[in-house]
């Protein structure tokens, strides 16, 4: 049985998907939701969950990839949270990761993923800029 | 056999032997009533139980069965009652006649009555399924009058919230005693929002203050006024005059003022907010900020003054944090400005990428020797040239200000 949680995107919301049994979750897009906690809350549930399982071997890690290109204060803290929340997990010596991607003309999204990585201990937090493919 | 009732047809003919003779072979399956000439029909079809069909002849003395379809057609409540003739006449002509006044078919005399029958049959269909495709528009009508009557009453009240949250704003007047040339940009993303500015004037100091609390439209609006008012008490009434000593009361008060009771444990709000307090007297200008930043042009250069990185009201604020002062003695020429994120985010440009923080530095270095009332109006427009058709994404507070200082040269 798979356990992936997958959610469209929206013009307000990214695209999400959460492989609990592969340990990795992918967020992308733009996120200023109405609700920002409740329409996380799903998400957040799964990833709590996918930490709880961590304590049991599998999955071995937990990587969460971002590429979001807005995001309103509201979503922010809500991520702040998820972020926390992989932070302890690594404090206790599991293996988790985040990578910020972002465009290198949008400097909103990298003083945001600048932010966020200021505040968190333990969890390696990666930087990535991701340019434009090029045009074929 | 259905309980339904059966269906109601009405035959008008001038002859007694036609009507028993079609009433006696349709009578088991209609429920039947007759006119034996054209006011009596009229005046059935019409009536608050009309028939569901109408056999009618065309040959009648004084009003002809033309001239009944004609009446009928013309009746609010008669026009969709489906009207067969049946007549001796058997000229093409005349069945072109009846079916151009509206009748839905024609049959010629001498008829069988099966095939009567049949016809009935069909037109009766015809007319059920039309009946109920009348019912169903009436409906939709009707919830769509019920949406529309919703919406109003929201408009309705969420205007009328307006004009508190507008009441709630400093007045120009009292900014201009203090300050001459100044300008501020409040645009709300829903008609209200969770941003706010605010501003208290004294004998020789004033505090401006911009804020943008969590959400937007009602909630932010709602929160803005627990905001408003809580910065109103740090200030008038404990005499909080000291801008990062305001904050930290004001971050504790408005804590308290939301932990009352537990909701949603993802649910967490509060305010970023930037206070100035300028004293006139020791020509300082006194900036803290909670996640709000000061912009300051002077000599040609921009200068953020950065708040700390720390809200104000949320759950996970701490209620002891000390936020900083920052102290800048006032020069002629330097221009001052305070913006929430609304401006900076604004999503737009050829990419939808946040119009971001460098396009906005770049901007007032360009245009910060202008009068503020000039730049209003080019904020306005940059902003609006960049969001072109995306939507508003966050309410939009911009401050801008000069500060001449007393006896300064």
């Amino acid at each position: 049985m798979s356990t992936a949680f997958v959610v469209e995107a929206t013009r307000s919301t990214p695209y999400i998907n959460l492989d609990i049994e592969s340990g990795t979750a992918m967020l992308k897009g733009s996120s200023y939701p109405e609700n920002a906690s409740q329409f996380y809350q799903p998400f957040f549930d799964g990833m709590e969950q996918a930490i709880q399982e961590m304590g049991t071997g599998t999955p071995a890690s937990f990587s969460l990839e971002l590429e979001i290109i807005y995001l309103n204060s509201s979503s922010s803290k809500v991520f702040m949270m998820l972020f926390d929340m992989l932070d302890e997990a690594a404090a206790k010596g599991l293996q988790t990761s985040i990578t910020w991607r972002y465009h290198p003309e949008n400097e909103s999204a990298h003083e945001c993923g600048e932010e966020f990585k200021e505040d968190l201990q333990h969890v390696p937090f990666t930087m990535l800029e991701v340019p434009d493919l090029p045009d074929f | 056999m259905s309980s339904a009732p059966k269906p109601k047809i009405l035959i008008v003919d001038d002859q007694p032997a036609n009507i028993t003779m079609l009433g006696g072979s349709l009578g088991a399956d209609y429920d039947i009533s007759v006119a034996t000439n054209g006011k009596d029909a009229v005046r059935i079809a019409t009536s608050d139980t009309p028939p569901d069909c109408i056999l009618l002849d065309i040959i009648m003395p004084e009003m002809d069965g033309y001239e009944v379809c004609g009446v009928l057609k013309q009746h609010e409540q008669a026009k969709d009652i489906p009207v067969i003739f049946i007549t001796a006449m058997s000229e093409e002509e005349d069945e072109t006649k009846g079916l151009e006044l509206g009748a839905v078919d024609y049959i010629t005399k001498p008829f069988r009555i099966p095939i009567v029958q049949a016809r009935i049959r069909a037109v009766l269909a015809l007319k059920q399924e039309m009946d109920k495709r009348m019912q169903l528009t009436r409906r939709l009508s009707d919830s769509n009058k019920k949406l529309e009557a919703a919406n109003h009453r929201i408009m309705e009240s969420i205007e009328y919230a307006q004009g508190i949250q507008r009441s709630f704003l400093p007045r120009p007047e009292d900014i201009t005693r203090h300050i001459v040339d100044w300008c501020v940009i409040w645009k709300p993303k829903d008609i209200i929002g969770g941003d706010m500015f605010w501003f208290e004037g004294e004998q020789d100091s004033f505090y401006w203050a911009i804020m943008d609390c969590t959400g937007h439209g009602v909630p932010g609006a709602i929160m803005t006024m627990l905001a408003g008012s809580s910065l109103d008490r740090v200030i008038n009434d404990f005499g909080k005059s000291v801008p990062a000593d305001a904050l930290m009361e004001l971050n504790r008060m408005i804590k308290a003022a939301l932990s009352r009771r537990q909701t949603s444990p993802l649910a967490d709000d509060g305010l970023d907010i930037g206070i100035c307090h300028v004293d006139e007297q020791q020509n300082t200008l006194t900036f803290a900020g909670a996640r709000i930043s000061l912009f300051l042009v002077e000599n040609n250069e921009v200068q953020e003054i950065r708040g700390d990185r720390h809200s104000v009201g949320y759950r996970s604020s701490d209620p002891d944090f000390q936020f900083e002062n920052h102290v800048i003695p006032l020069r002629p020429g330097q221009r001052f400005y305070l913006t929430t994120d609304g401006y900076l985010d604004q999503l737009g440009g050829q990419r939808r990428f946040s119009f971001g923080k460098r396009r906005f530095r770049d901007f007032i270095l360009q245009h910060h020797m202008l009068p503020f009332a000039e730049q209003q109006v080019l904020l306005q427009k940059e902003y609006e040239a960049y969001k072109q058709d995306e939507p508003q994404v966050d309410d939009v507070t911009v401050i801008g200000f000069t500060i001449t200082p007393r006896g300064g040269q």
